[in-house]
């Protein structure tokens, strides 16, 4: 094999596993869309959306439970767009002006993940 | 023109010298005041943070007055005797994460690769769409799905191979060696490795993008191949970046929650074994909290998450070290 065939040979395989990495991807998607489909639309009647959950043992809907997703984003919703209209882009000079305490500063995409996970902040919600 | 314009601002400042004046200072004054909004904002929000750690501190003093520092390190676990140590769901949390990247960090730069160098033109939107759906699935499902179909498929067919065909290797096999219940440590570390994937491949994706495209041409014009084209100009020019996005994807392996309590099986147990149920931090607090009937139990799990605050600190200090160094190496180039 020459030098040429082996980077060539080398190209190839990178290129069957890049596509067979998109495929695993892609399989997952399928695999847990297909999972809720095919369990959760036999249960899509109009019951569902309009009957509150019922005892064990009888016929209902699940009202209740959108109802409440539907208030709890609608506020989060609401404080963010506030917070957006107060400034959500903070511009370079602002943030040159936070004191570089240690890790904090946000001038890297670290930052966007140093973010306390949501058990914490329900912990701080509880405790607080 | 140039004139004209020149006698027209001339004229303005000699008929207003107060006004443009009085601007001037509005202008600076109000310019004081969107810095000092700003300065709130980015306070607040670091505010927040330090106000949720100390919260956690507080909340936990107890545990950590009673047991001091053998809680880091003590691996029992005991709501009768009142016995509690966070080692066990340390050790899950980041054997978990640690599998979510083993598996999820080389898929990503799969998938970068060739959404970025490999598909043709017309896939590129619809496959990126696709993995960026998975992103937008809610953990509660992953959690589910993991339950109960994940899990009943590595029970019957995963773990059993593994323990007859890896188990018996010494001392790497303890690692798969187990009973085919299904959860555990590596049915998390999947669910996991899927949680992230969209987001480590999203940030690498969007920054292979922007290496310059002479660069990339004069790579191939010289007769390198696609895979050397990646490896050695794409990956290096973007390499922060993408460290970047491998610990965005971490931050999130670290603290998620609901799908880990679903799969990892939820015991005080230690052991090497990946096919064992384990425990994480954010499981064991989701799980427990609403069952700790003492206060020292409760202090115990709130410790927990001051813990958990400590290790994601942790972690993400020491990529912002590996970003540091790996910027120095380059010179200015980063």
């Amino acid at each position: 094999m020459t030098a040429w065939q082996r980077r060539q040979a080398k190209d190839a395989v990178a290129k069957v596993l890049a596509t067979a990495a998109t495929l695993f991807g892609l399989f997952w998607l399928a695999w847990i869309l297909w999972t809720t489909a095919s369990k959760g639309l036999p249960a899509m009647k109009l019951d569902l959306f309009t009957k509150m959950t019922p005892p064990p043992g009888t016929d209902g809907g699940m009202l209740n439970a959108f109802a409440g997703s539907i208030i709890m984003s609608g506020i989060a919703v609401l404080h963010r767009h506030a917070d957006r209209n107060r400034g959500g882009h903070v511009p370079g000079r602002v943030r040159a002006a936070i004191p570089a305490w240690a890790l904090l500063r946000s001038d890297s995409s670290t930052t966007s993940c140093f973010r306390a996970p949501s058990i914490v902040i329900g912990l701080f919600v509880y405790a607080s | 023109m140039k004139a004209t314009a020149m006698s027209q601002t001339e004229a303005l400042e000699a008929r207003a010298p107060v006004q443009t004046l009085d601007r001037e200072r509005r202008d600076h004054r109000n310019d004081r005041l969107f810095h000092l909004a700003m300065l709130a904002c980015a306070m607040f929000v670091f505010l927040s943070l330090l106000g949720a750690a100390f919260s956690m501190l507080w909340g936990g003093r107890e545990a950590f007055a009673t047991f001091g520092w053998s809680f880091l390190w003590n691996p029992d676990w005991d709501a009768v005797q009142k016995h509690f140590g966070a080692l066990v769901p340390i050790y899950g949390t980041l054997v978990t994460a640690l599998l979510a990247m083993l598996i999820g960090v080389p898929v990503s730069f799969g998938i970068a690769l060739f959404l970025t160098e490999i598909a043709p033109g017309w896939l590129r939107g619809p496959v990126s769409t696709a993995i960026e759906l998975l992103a937008g699935i809610p953990s509660i499902i992953y959690g589910m799905w993991g339950l109960f179909v994940l899990v009943p498929f590595m029970g019957e067919h995963v773990t059993p191979w593994l323990d007859d065909h890896l188990g018996p290797i010494p001392v790497f096999g303890a690692l798969f060696r187990g009973p085919p219940i299904g959860l555990g440590m590596l049915t998390a570390g999947i669910v996991l490795a899927i949680m992230v994937i969209p987001f480590i491949s999203s940030v690498m994706r969007e920054v292979f993008t922007t290496v310059p495209v002479q660069l990339k041409e004069s790579a191939y014009a010289v007769g390198n191949t696609t895979w050397e084209v990646v490896w050695d100009i794409v990956l290096p020019y973007t390499r922060t970046a993408v460290v970047g996005g491998i610990f965005l994807g971490l931050g999130r392996a670290l603290g998620e929650t609901m799908a880990v309590t679903f799969v990892l099986g939820n015991a005080h147990l230690l052991t090497a074994s990946l096919l064992e149920p384990g425990n994480s931090i954010a499981a064991t607090i989701a799980n427990e909290f609403t069952e700790a009937d003492s206060s020292i139990y409760l202090s115990s799990l709130v410790a927990l998450g001051f813990l958990l605050f400590v290790v994601t600190f942790i972690v993400l200090a020491i990529a912002r070290l590996m970003l540091n160094r790996l910027s120095q190496r380059a010179g200015s180039n980063a």
